[in-house]
């Protein structure tokens, strides 16, 4: 399998509470540790994201932060910062006052003016890899649609060429990767398993990896060795251990992951998460 | 409330199996998937409340978006107008994304059942997004969209009829946007907010009836004892405080005991394992502790458990032992 750093784009996500967020500010880190020009950009108000990478507020500017930069994706910002690019006109104010309030109205048009600004930075020779810590698998496929929904919408134009160019962007597997995480449990793995399966039919964009995150080791004793101990405390933490992994070997196996984070026991800060998983894209 | 996969649809539906358990008539209502209220209750959900067997005083309902949306614009629009803006292109697509509308929708629900006077309770299993400020927000957004920004800056402040007339301050500008869209696009945005400003008046008096509904409302903020989400209910907890007078009330789920953490371990292979977990147990009590002293709100917790109980009843047991009373 090929380096899943070894790309421009990587579109990080998954069901809520799977630790998307730490995996795509841990992608940006390890990739940063390589010398890599790293800009990880998160679509959300930027709080997880933040927290992982120990910065404090995040604003749409990207900002240094450690070994990488790190930026949040305001849709409005992105708005007339692309109008400024492409439409040199006086009284810009007025115009981008108009596309703001349609940017919130109709969201087709947030979608791709968010996604767009991913695919636009991730072609910029400023960097080497953006990381995009993309919206749960419940709305990421209507932000990665929204290009082929605007161009249905619009008959022609200047947006409507954007849309075409932001869609082989993404659908190039060379270019743009997605990383699907999911903790070895019922639901994420089922939303992660329907997703990756819509993503390959649509065509939309490739997946360059599943990630197993929060996966508990294999105990080193059974459940007589339980049975036989006076510690109370370990045989419940024990026979906890022995429950939850009975049931995460039929989730890892439904899976199939491309890759296997451990759960991280006690950790404290998500800073510290992060650096954690670090080290392990750091093998692969 | 709480951000996603913190166990709110668990948690929701214990409460109100132990809220019908305590005599109370009681609704669950899902903004959720309704799939997962449906396995944790053991029922089929639909959109009408249905009840759950064996359990007489206790009803479970799902809310659909794009249907909710339908229905304020029934509710609130003349028969013309409802037809022409549902059959709108862009109807569809804020029906289906606009989160606040959704949630605005089931706050309308909320409030039919609360003046039915079938229920004694209603229990809301929110959608995940924010944590759940933009469900109590929605009422406001709602607003904002119908009469907001977008309108007032497409057309002018009077509407003659149909046609649509656009502010002067506005016309440079869509002559350049139409010309970088390619059409009418931004026309059709605006003929849409125009429709949909007819719904305003009626949507603007049930919001506020919601927003009433809301603030009276019990939070129940439901995190998991890890960073992100805290962060989520404790901005949920603390935009409240000042603003009402209803309990907050905060559950830490999947919770391990705290006295693992200075238990002593054995020198085999069950003490080195209790030592893992021991870590992860004082970080869960280091986080409680600390929620409590920086909101002055004391967490209840459930505990970690490898599968959430499979009836109605399991669920209300742990509830009752996590000390969660039924609301009065």
């Amino acid at each position: 399998m090929r380096a899943v750093l070894n790309r421009r784009l990587l579109l990080v996500t998954g069901k809520g509470g799977t630790g998307k967020s730490a995996v795509a500010a841990s992608l940006a880190v390890a990739a940063g540790r390589r010398g890599l020009r790293v800009l990880a950009l998160a679509m959300d108000h930027g709080a997880g994201l933040a927290r992982h990478l120990r910065a404090t507020t995040l604003g749409p500017a990207p900002q240094r932060c450690g070994d990488v930069h790190v930026a949040v994706v305001d849709p409005v910002a992105a708005l007339d910062e692309y109008l400024r690019m492409r439409v040199r006109v006086p009284r810009l104010a007025a115009v981008s006052r108009v596309f703001a309030a349609v940017v919130e109205t109709v969201p087709g048009v947030r979608d791709t003016t968010m996604i767009g600004k991913v695919v636009f930075e991730s072609t910029r020779p400023r960097w080497d890899l953006v990381v995009a810590d993309a919206p749960p698998t419940g709305q990421v496929s209507s932000f990665l649609e929204a290009p082929a929904t605007i161009a249905g919408l619009v008959p022609g134009g200047a947006v409507r060429d954007q849309a075409a160019w932001m869609r082989s962007v993404l659908a190039d597997p060379q270019h743009t990767g997605l990383v699907v995480v999911a903790t070895p449990e019922e639901l994420p793995v089922t939303e992660a398993k329907s997703f990756m399966a819509g993503v390959t039919a649509s065509r939309t964009a490739a997946v360059a990896a599943s990630v197993a995150n929060k996966v508990l080791p294999a105990p080193d004793f059974d459940g007589s060795a339980l049975a036989g101990t006076t510690d109370s405390s370990g045989r419940q933490a024990g026979a906890l251990h022995l429950a939850l992994i009975e049931r995460q070997q039929g989730h890892l196996m439904d899976l199939k992951a491309d890759r296997t984070i451990p759960f991280l026991f006690g950790m404290r800060t998500a800073g510290e998460t992060t650096e954690r998983i670090a080290d392990l894209w750091g093998t692969v | 409330m709480g951000s996603g996969g913190v166990g709110k649809t668990t948690i929701a539906a214990g409460l109100a199996a132990l809220s019908a358990q305590r005599g109370s008539r009681t609704l669950a209502i899902t903004v959720d998937p309704a799939r997962r209220l449906a396995d944790a209750l053991g029922v089929a959900v639909g959109l009408d409340p249905g009840a759950v067997a064996g359990w007489p005083r206790l009803d479970a309902s799902m809310l659909d978006a794009a249907a909710a949306w339908e229905s304020i614009a029934r509710t609130h629009a003349d028969t013309a107008t409802a037809a022409r803006l549902l059959t709108n292109p862009y109807f569809r697509a804020v029906a289906d994304r606009f989160p606040s509308g959704q949630a605005y929708a089931a706050g309308e629900e909320v409030l039919r059942h609360a003046h039915g006077g079938s229920y004694d309770h209603i229990v809301v299993d929110t959608p995940p997004a924010d944590g759940g400020l933009t469900f109590l927000a929605a009422p406001r957004n709602i607003r904002t969209l119908i009469a907001g920004r977008a309108l007032r800056l497409l057309t002018g402040p009077r509407l003659p009829g149909r046609r649509l007339i656009y502010s002067m301050t506005a016309r440079p500008a869509l002559m350049i946007a139409d010309s970088v869209l390619g059409g009418r696009l931004l026309e059709d945005v605006a003929e849409f907010l125009l429709d949909l400003s007819t719904i305003y008046p009626g949507v603007a008096r049930r919001s506020r009836e919601v927003e009433r509904l809301f603030s009276a409302a019990t939070i129940v903020a439901v995190a998991t004892p890890d960073p992100g989400p805290i962060a989520e209910a404790r901005r949920l907890i603390t935009d409240r405080i000042g603003t009402t007078d209803s309990p907050q009330i905060m559950v830490f789920n999947r919770v391990l005991p705290p006295e693992w953490a200075s238990a002593p371990r054995a020198a085999d292979p069950i003490g080195a394992n209790l030592q893992r977990w021991a870590a992860e147990a004082s970080r869960h009590d280091a986080l409680r502790r600390a929620f409590a002293a920086n909101t002055g709100v004391n967490p209840l917790t459930i505990p970690w458990l490898p599968e959430a109980p499979g009836t109605p009843q399991g669920l209300a047991d742990l509830m009752a032992a996590a000390g969660l009373e039924p609301l009065s």
